[in-house]
């Protein structure tokens, strides 16, 4: 799906890269392409960025973390940003969508049972005990790159 | 038939030679202690990254006072796939005179973006790491890059 398939509505303005602003619907329906993202996480001050593969449970973003890693004890309660994007080399377009929140690691029972339906690519070395983290898409905001010489 | 993934650390000039070929990455800042991600076009110099900008935009040079810069290539059919990152801080080169800042300028960053992007920086990187995380490889095959021996956590 391009820009050409949006409404009108659902593109805004211009940001100061010059790229257009998403909607909160084109965000959740680029979000929905599901995959992989990136977590940008803070450990002591700093920024640390991992890709992990993730899917969407309703509105949220749900992902795993294999347990006593760097990014599972970084995404404890903390407020974390998650990125998706996707560019073509050869038209130079592209999307960029992040969200931005505390994430959570899933606990209930029944809410983890329903996360083993989730398309989520199972990384973790064999035996390897992992986390179900959720992030909220509360706080979303997306940008697309349309290059004008490739428009009719 | 699954073999069970290994994970493995990269040597530095494996992670170089990762870097060399990309053109976009993303970077992750903190602005107001929340972290942000931004994908970025670069050109690297060994371990050193290179982008444009418009200026005013949240990548001002308070903001890339520490930075974590990603480049990753993923296969998600063969459950392969790899991830160099580059710590360290952002310079601003738009307009230095010392031989450095002429040099990385002259650098070709293809930007994709419309506007003009007026503003250069280079990432001075403080710590390269790259893993490499799937099927057992040759060593060597994995994008032309080497990979080292050794294992490290992943996540």
């Amino acid at each position: 799906m391009g820009v050409d398939d949006m409404a009108d509505d659902q593109i805004t303005l211009t940001d100061k890269n010059g790229m257009l602003t998403l909607s909160r619907d084109a965000c959740l329906r680029y979000l929905g392409r599901t995959g992989v993202g990136r977590v940008a996480v803070t450990v002591g001050a700093l920024p640390a960025i991992f890709p992990v593969n993730y899917a969407m449970k309703g509105d949220d973003v749900v992902f795993r973390t294999a347990q006593g890693t760097k990014l599972d004890a970084a995404v404890r309660n903390a407020v974390v940003a998650f990125e998706v994007d996707h560019s073509d080399r050869m038209s130079h377009t592209g999307w960029s969508v992040m969200i931005l929140g505390p994430a959570r690691a899933i606990t209930d029972p029944g809410e983890l049972a329903d996360t083993d339906l989730l398309p989520l690519t199972r990384w973790a070395r064999a035996g390897g005990a992992e986390s179900t983290v959720c992030i909220s898409t509360d706080l979303v905001s997306g940008r697309e790159l349309v290059n004008l010489r490739y428009q009719t | 038939m699954t073999t069970s993934p290994v994970l493995e650390t990269l040597s530095r000039n494996g992670c170089e030679a990762l870097l060399a070929g990309g053109s976009v990455g993303r970077l992750a800042v903190v602005v107001g202690e929340q972290p942000h991600i931004v994908p970025v076009n670069y050109v690297a110099d060994g371990p050193t990254i290179v982008f444009r900008t418009a200026p005013d935009t949240i990548l001002t040079e308070a903001a890339l006072a520490r930075v974590a810069f990603e480049v990753d290539g993923i296969d998600e059919h063969r459950r392969a796939g790899w991830s160099v990152s580059v710590h360290g801080y952002g310079r601003d080169i738009t307009t230095g005179v010392d031989d450095e800042s002429r040099r990385l300028r002259d650098l070709c960053v293809d930007c994709w973006a419309p506007d003009e992007r007026a503003q250069w920086f280079e990432i001075v990187p403080d710590a390269v790491t790259g893993r490499y995380l799937g099927p057992p490889t040759r060593r060597g095959r994995m994008s032309g890059a080497s990979l080292d021996g050794g294992t490290a956590e992943f996540g």
